[in-house]
């Protein structure tokens, strides 16, 4: 009779901390989606073990490799504590002090809220580990010496917290946050300058200098070159299933942030991304590649 | 080529039109809803016939050249198009159909679309 009052004031008291932790994971997978962890921490392939790292990144700077973020202790995240991941999403920086390189998009994540990092890290904790080892970049010089991200941050980035706009509310400002903030969209949708740091006049304005040597397009509301003839719902539809109003379908990296995040969130944050975007400034920009390939 | 180009602006034609009735763009009766699936369905058993070596790499075209240097893997990525067209159809065919059925199985066409485009189009 004890033994089975004791057990049951232990799952009393277990209970709704096993659901809190678990509400803090799922918040965290949720999270993780909206700000496009997977794409780049899975490598390629069926048998790719997601998060386990070993996507191969073509930029104009090298060629860069996802790592591992599964809580392995020697390849993974497993030794990182709260803090150290928080530090990696708002300053760049490894957990053992090195620079990282803003190809992990620290310049959007610095903006994402405590609580938010808070989950997303506990969700990283909650997956399986997997001792899958981390393959180095392939970048030429000066980019192969990471001190020399010290200056590049010097000179390009900004930390701090996401500032909502004071003349929006709802939808609008949740649309900024996921899409400046957790969404980073603008890391691939905006041109680079020499530095390889985004041109901030030409936010979302697409770029010919995309992940994997792809043509970028322009995701400003701009009549000509840009998103205006879309309305909210295709932009939904879009985020939702990958389908253009005119019946194409989007390959590439566009299509994995589809399938492992916004494919995946609730209608109500697909749509506030839709009018987010819709509200940007429209820039008039057609990214082109230099000389046409012989078709 | 331009029949291949054909087949895919065909293909694009019924996807544009299921994609707009799935948004609520347009509202027609499911005879629409069939008879774009069943077209999209149809076309899609031609891709692989449609791409083949004798027609044609020069002129205006975003096909890549390796269609026909990986011909299994093009071959293997249109036949899971054709698969999933044809899933489209037989929901689309049912007396009522499961619009949400029809909705997750869209999804699964484009991304057999995407899945194509993203290696052998330009």
């Amino acid at each position: 009779m004890l033994a089975r009052f004791a057990i049951l004031l232990v799952a009393l008291f277990a209970l709704p901390a096993a659901g809190r932790g678990d509400e803090l994971v799922a918040r965290g997978e949720y999270l993780a989606r909206a700000a496009g962890c997977q794409s780049c921490h899975t490598a390629n392939g069926p048998n790719a073990v997601p998060f386990a790292g070993g996507r191969k990144l073509a930029t104009p700077k090298g060629v860069f490799y996802g790592p591992n973020i599964t809580p392995d202790p020697r390849h993974g995240i497993g030794q990182w504590t709260e803090a150290e991941f928080l530090r990696a999403l708002r300053l760049g920086i490894r957990r053992d002090g090195a620079h990282l390189y803003p190809v992990f998009p620290y310049t959007s994540y610095t903006k994402i809220a405590d609580d938010d990092a808070r989950a997303i890290f506990a969700y990283l904790k909650s997956l399986p580990a997997s001792p899958t080892p981390n393959k180095a970049h392939e970048l030429p010089f000066p980019y192969n010496i990471r001190m020399a991200m010290a200056a590049w941050k010097w000179l390009n980035f900004k930390p701090g917290a996401f500032v909502p706009a004071s003349d929006a509310v709802g939808a609008p400002n949740r649309g900024a946050y996921l899409v400046e903030a957790l969404g980073h969209c603008g890391e691939c949708h905006t041109k680079r300058d020499w530095w390889g740091a985004i041109v901030p006049a030409m936010a979302f304005a697409g770029t010919k200098d995309g992940p994997d040597g792809k043509v970028v397009p322009n995701i400003t509301p701009d009549p000509e070159t840009g998103i205006d003839g879309w309305s909210t719902k295709d932009l939904v539809y879009f985020l939702d299933t990958g389908l253009l109003p005119d019946g194409d379908s989007t390959g590439g990296l566009m299509a994995e942030v589809i399938r492992n995040g916004t494919g995946k969130l609730a209608d109500e944050d697909r749509q506030a991304i839709a009018i987010y975007l819709q509200s940007l400034k429209p820039i008039k920009h057609k990214p082109k590649k230099d000389s046409p390939r012989a078709p | 080529m331009k029949y291949r180009q054909g087949v895919m602006r065909g293909v694009g034609g019924a996807m544009g039109n299921l994609s707009a009735m799935m948004k609520g763009d347009v509202k027609f009766g499911n005879n629409h809803l069939r008879a774009n699936a069943e077209s999209l369905a149809w076309l899609s058993s031609l891709s692989r016939e449609a791409f083949q070596e004798n027609t044609g790499t020069t002129g205006p075209t975003k096909s890549k050249a390796n269609i026909w240097s990986s011909w299994s893997d093009f071959a293997g990525k249109a036949q899971a198009f054709e698969i999933e067209a044809s899933k489209l159809a037989e929901l689309a065919r049912a007396p009522n159909p499961n619009m949400a059925a029809i909705g997750e199985q869209m999804k699964a066409v484009g991304g057999t679309c995407g899945a194509c485009h993203k290696d052998f189009r330009e």
